[in-house]
């Protein structure tokens, strides 16, 4: 019974947004009704999954599990940030400065240690996928793009090469829509499947 | 008027999905050319049952900022098929999601196919969490739990962003064994190079009819390549009619 509950709802939904976005001006009220339900149930989703993820690092400090003191900090942190936003409240300007005086540094220097791996990607290329055309090919388009990224060819100013860099420039964004393409096609399926009830992501 | 197109078109499609599956019959095969990303999976699998080691699934941000990405879908789907294989393993795949909806249904979907095993003693709510509510939040706690000395590999999929390179950079220098497979062809670019074991573009769909043996699943694959092939008529089609001066 809870299984063919979910999947008349589930379809019910489906139908009635893809509805109100075709019929936009006459079902726009249920729209915006079913899109506020989804905000709500998805916040509440956030904030049991928050609360399952502090439990799990409860668990890991009651018992003393290795690595629990990074689970410590996890605990502490959210506790001093919800703390501090339920009493000064989330648009207080210090609060503000001092939740993100700790995450902007963290983030940043999160993304210079991504430059630097990702630096040293072209050295693992032929380490780990050996000389293949799909190696070699991979391996000299990223030396041509970059090149032309630099812009010195386009700095000698001549109209002929200006072409036939912007020629070489718009294959990737083939390459990309072609990708784009097949992956927009997946999602197109899945999204039927879900919608005639036999994809439940929800259940077995 | 647009909008009248976009319906019939879903309409056109779900049709043509269920045509392709009544003419099927009961074709389960699932047999598409082989994926070496998905082929290694299998081979983690064997061997994490074997080592008493866990594989963590990063199901990514799925459904995260309104940025709906149904591949999440797709993690689920993986989540549900290790927990399958896994049911005799001393340690339960660990499912870290970056999105609280995503989260919740991870954890619905393993007590489901626990429960569907007859096995819900093996359903433990801490083997699947919210990782981080921000993108660079997940990727450092993927980081951190990918440290932990039970961990035998890491298999992301869905909605993955770039950041998640780190992660990947982490357990490839411990030696051990990652794939991904992930929706945003910039990170498919990232990964290429990185990683041995990564799926480009929409591979990542063959990989529930591996696991599952579904005639819906066949049936979706087959209805993929058949819109593919239409496309591609299409714009070459388009195209000649263009040279030609017939449209502009």
């Amino acid at each position: 019974m809870k299984r063919i509950v979910s999947i008349v709802i589930a379809i019910t939904t489906g139908i009635l947004v893809i509805s109100a976005i075709i019929f936009r001006p006459q079902l726009n009220p249920i729209l915006s009704l079913i899109l506020r339900w989804g905000i709500l149930i998805g916040s509440t989703a956030a904030l049991v999954g928050i609360a399952i993820l502090i439990k799990t690092h409860y668990q890991r400090i009651a018992v003393g599990k290795r690595g629990f003191f990074f689970s410590l900090i996890v605990v502490f942190g959210f506790g001093i940030s919800f703390l501090g936003g339920m009493l000064l409240g989330v648009d207080n300007p210090g609060y503000q400065k001092w939740i993100s005086s700790i995450q902007l540094p963290l983030e940043i220097s999160f993304l210079g240690l991504l430059t630097l791996i990702l630096a040293t990607t072209g050295f693992r290329l032929y380490r780990l996928r050996s000389w293949s055309p799909l190696s070699i090919s991979f391996g000299i388009s990223a030396i041509v793009f970059l090149i032309l990224a630099m812009g010195y060819l386009q700095a000698l100013g001549d109209s002929r090469l200006d072409k036939i860099i912007e020629f070489i420039q718009r294959i990737p964004i083939a390459g990309g829509r072609g990708i784009l393409i097949g992956m927009g096609l997946g999602a197109l399926v899945i999204g039927i499947r879900v919608l005639i009830g036999v994809e439940r992501p929800y259940g077995e | 008027m647009n909008e009248v197109y976009v319906w019939i078109a879903i309409g056109v499609i779900g049709l043509l999905l269920i045509f392709i599956k009544i003419s099927n019959g009961k074709d389960n095969s699932g047999k598409i050319r082989s994926i070496p990303a998905f082929d290694k999976l299998d081979q983690i699998n064997a061997k994490m049952l074997e080592s008493g080691k866990r594989l963590i699934i990063g199901l990514g941000s799925g459904f995260q900022n309104f940025l709906t990405s149904i591949n999440g879908i797709i993690g689920l789907q993986a989540a549900k098929s290790t927990a399958k294989q896994s049911l005799l393993a001393d340690e339960k795949p660990l499912i870290l999601s970056g999105d609280g909806s995503l989260g919740s249904m991870s954890q619905v979907a393993l007590a489901e196919t626990y429960k569907s095993l007859r096995a819900i003693e093996q359903y433990k709510p801490e083997n699947s969490f919210l990782a981080g509510t921000t993108p660079i939040s997940y990727a450092a706690s993927v980081m951190a739990e990918s440290h932990a000395k039970e961990n035998g590999g890491l298999f992301l999929v869905g909605h993955i962003r770039p950041e998640m390179m780190l992660p990947v950079d982490l357990v490839q220098n411990k030696d051990l064994v990652c794939v991904v497979s992930a929706d945003e062809p910039g990170t498919q670019a990232i990964c290429f190079p990185n990683n041995d074991s990564a799926t480009i573009g929409e591979e990542l769909y063959g990989f529930a009819s591996r696991t599952e043996h579904q005639p819906w699943l066949t049936a979706s694959l087959k209805l993929q390549d058949l819109l593919r092939i239409l496309i591609v008529v299409s714009l070459v089609v388009a195209i000649v009619l263009k040279l030609l001066g017939i449209i502009l």
